[in-house]
């Protein structure tokens, strides 16, 4: 797989894998190595990684990206040619939600009212399943307005991730006009069959959820109604932009015990979902490791005691590394044939960075070997 | 820790202890008092019903999910082991490791006597809470093939949480077990499920889900039935994220009973022998085998000196040590004497 020739063509780039394999460094790194090639980049985090955050000099939450400023990324000596630019954002659920009702709300009135039913509070509040929904909204939004040329997407970990993918389906199914009238005020039911079926939902419903949510909920959704119809759109819109060839899907992994298995089960709900994941990409890998000295045979040179002492004592570490480094071009070699044979490109390795404690090095250190990968 | 020296436990699966070790074991647990670093040990969680265990992705919770079960049960107490799955029809990463990969249906599998499995999954709950809201099975059926409510309970944020939480209380109403261990997902998405009863309850005050959140707000927090475990490793990020979450899971109302720092290596260098080693590789960076080994250890030493400098010793800390080259279960048993030998 050849990741520097995705990071400089593509428009959207989804990563996602199970928790902690460096999805959200490995994102960033190659949103940077896009602006590199100057390019627009964005790169939109689900899930909020404070240290990068930190690195980057930009807030947790906020209610727009941020753009990297060129003397933060001046301090580990990256220059970005003309064009090149570096945002970020830590997508923030409510303000994704507050600009849904803003812009599709016929009139400043309706976007009102929405907000004032107690519904609406608690939806806002309640930040379970909302992530998912609103970083497919925001994904369409950016990508409409052209601002970026690309957007990488860094999802939330293991099984969440897939609710992502789902989301923009799972929403055109709720926003269906048929189950909506289900739960739309009596008198604006059309056919005495729909008005039969909505009792017995609404029977069930007030009987698990009480009377006063039943109504609270329709009064909601006669509200929110309105919205209903932009939203689904922007819904098939965000599945068609994923489906094409705009967009392409890496999966993460990292070579720790049952990491194939992790990552063979992310290419195959993509593929559930009707798409393609293009590649693999090892991460924190000896893969490419060649040529190192074992340690006893620097113990000669030692400067002192001590040194020669530790030396011979890291002899079981030198040799857990060397079999790792094996395992891991084992681990590499099942990813390529095992994307290949999904239909994607194959695989890639990210090196282990020994100076990984500083986010910044890490980053313009990933960015090269992925701009390497062409 | 010296667990990590003990002789490997024996070939056969230790799934029924024997009596005079699980007499042994649970006086260990009632009357322990931890370890000498704080807390009132792992003990503060064994005389709770429900324990919820958490932490970032990646860190092994499941394992000690897995091992929290083991070890309890190896006590003589009964216990159902839970997870929080999206769906029932994925393998169960939890019952995995009790060798029930893909358990049928959603009901409870017995794993040994005393100890069962269960998954808690948004579509379980629905059926649950329909079947108690309508009665009649037939309705139950009508209603879950009408695609409009289906629909509407998959989709609508927030329903899949209330599902999964509908059938843990109705568990902690009905099932018999001294102790409901659950796997809930990773931190981020922890939090949301756990703050999720207090938003409900206010907006649906009645009717069966309120009345049901209810129960679990008042019986998540209350330190006398439920605490938390949060599980991490001896990095950095990991490391100062349970700082946090701890705090966000206590300002739930939700008690951390004990942090488990996992996989924690063991050091066979003096630390004037680690400095001297450290210097003369920075100074020289020879290209060395084992020297991100190394870099590895000391961040995880590192690593450690926080967590017990900061993560608050209202919680119970302790160790799981790495266990290199064993398979997931045999991990699994390993940890399981560790948690027992620390109460």
């Amino acid at each position: 797989m050849k990741l520097g020739g995705l990071v400089q063509s593509r428009q959207v780039i989804v990563t996602c894998g199970a928790g902690g394999v460096g999805k959200t460094t490995s994102s960033a790194a190659m949103a940077l190595a896009a602006a590199r090639c100057g390019r627009r980049a964005l790169v939109l985090t689900i899930d909020p990684a404070r240290r990068l955050a930190q690195a980057l000099g930009i807030p947790p939450t906020g209610s727009t990206p941020v753009h990297i400023d060129a003397s933060i990324l001046g301090k580990v000596g990256i220059t970005l040619p003309p064009g090149g630019e570096l945002h970020a954002w830590m997508l923030d659920p409510r303000v994704v939600l507050e600009s849904v009702v803003d812009r599709f709300a016929p009139n400043p009135e309706m976007a009102t009212k929405i907000r004032k039913t107690k519904l609406y509070g608690a939806l806002s509040e309640v930040m379970a399943g909302l992530q998912e929904y609103t970083a497919a909204e925001a994904l369409y939004e950016f990508v409409e307005t052209g601002r970026y040329d690309l957007i990488v997407l860094d999802t939330p970990p293991s099984r969440n991730a897939l609710d992502f993918l789902d989301a923009p389906r799972r929403l055109t199914r709720f926003l269906d006009e048929r189950t909506l009238s289900m739960f739309a005020p009596a008198e604006q039911q059309a056919s005495a069959i729909v008005r039969a079926a909505s009792k017995v939902v609404m029977g069930a419903l007030s009987k698990a959820f009480g009377e006063t949510f039943t109504h609270d909920l329709q009064e909601f959704l006669g509200a929110f109604g309105t919205l209903f119809g932009k939203m689904r759109i922007h819904a098939e819109g965000v599945r068609n932009l994923l489906r094409s060839d705009k967009s392409v899907f890496i999966v993460l992994a990292s070579p720790e015990l049952g990491a194939v298995e992790e990552a063979m089960f992310f290419q195959r709900r993509i593929a559930e979902l009707g798409l393609v994941s293009r590649g693999f990409v090892l991460n924190r890998s000896y893969a490419t490791d060649r040529d190192l000295a074992k340690p006893a045979d620097l113990v000669a040179g030692a400067p002192s005691k001590d040194v020669a002492r530790a030396l011979a004592k890291l002899g079981p570490l030198a040799t857990i590394e060397a079999a790792r480094a094996e395992e891991h071009r084992l681990v590499l070699a099942r990813l390529e044939t095992a994307s290949k044979s999904g239909g994607g490109d194959g695989a890639m390795a990210l090196p282990y960075l020994d100076q990984a404690i500083d986010d910044l090095p890490a980053l313009e250190a990933l960015s090269t070997t992925i701009l390497a990968n062409v | 820790m010296k667990a990590a020296n003990r002789e490997p436990a024996s070939g056969e699966p230790t799934i029924v202890p024997d009596r005079a070790a699980t007499v042994e074991a649970s006086s260990r647990w009632i009357s322990g008092s931890g370890r000498a670093n704080g807390g009132a040990g792992v003990t503060a969680i064994w005389d709770r019903r429900l324990v919820l265990v958490t932490g970032k992705g990646g860190v092994g919770k499941t394992a000690v999910t897995a091992a929290l079960a083991r070890a309890a049960h190896a006590a003589g107490k009964r216990v159902m082991v839970a997870e929080v799955t999206p769906d029932v029809h994925t393998p169960s990463p939890v019952l995995s490791l009790f060798g029930h990969p893909r358990p049928k249906g959603e009901d409870p599998v017995d794993i040994a006597p005393r100890l069962r499995g269960v998954r808690l999954a948004p579509t379980s709950g629905h059926r649950i809470l329909l079947r108690k809201a309508l009665k009649v099975g037939l309705l139950v059926d009508t209603a879950l093939k009408s695609a409009a409510l289906t629909r509407f309970l998959s989709a609508a944020p927030t329903f899949p949480e209330i599902g999964i939480l509908f059938q843990l209380v109705t568990l902690l109403r009905d099932a018999k077990d001294d102790h409901l261990i659950v796997d809930l997902p990773a931190t981020g998405h922890a939090v949301s499920l756990v703050s999720l009863p207090k938003t409900v309850v206010r907006v649906i005050p009645s009717g069966l889900i309120g009345e049901s959140l209810s129960e679990v707000l008042a019986k998540m927090s209350d330190p006398k039935h439920t605490r938390a475990v949060v599980v991490t490793l001896p990095e950095q990020l990991p490391v100062s994220e349970t700082v946090e979450l701890v705090a966000a899971l206590g300002a739930q109302g939700l008690h951390v009973g004990a942090a488990v720092l996992n996989r924690v290596p063991s050091t066979p260098f003096l630390p004037t022998e680690l400095s001297a080693l450290r210097a003369w590789i920075d100074e020289n960076n020879p290209p060395l085998l084992g020297a991100k080994e190394l870099r590895k250890l000391e961040r995880a030493l590192q690593a450690k000196e926080t967590f017990y400098a900061q993560v608050p010793n209202t919680a119970s800390r302790s160790e799981l040590p790495l266990f290199d080259g064993l398979d997931d279960r045999q991990v699994v048993e390993r940890m399981a004497k560790v948690l027992g030998e620390v109460s």
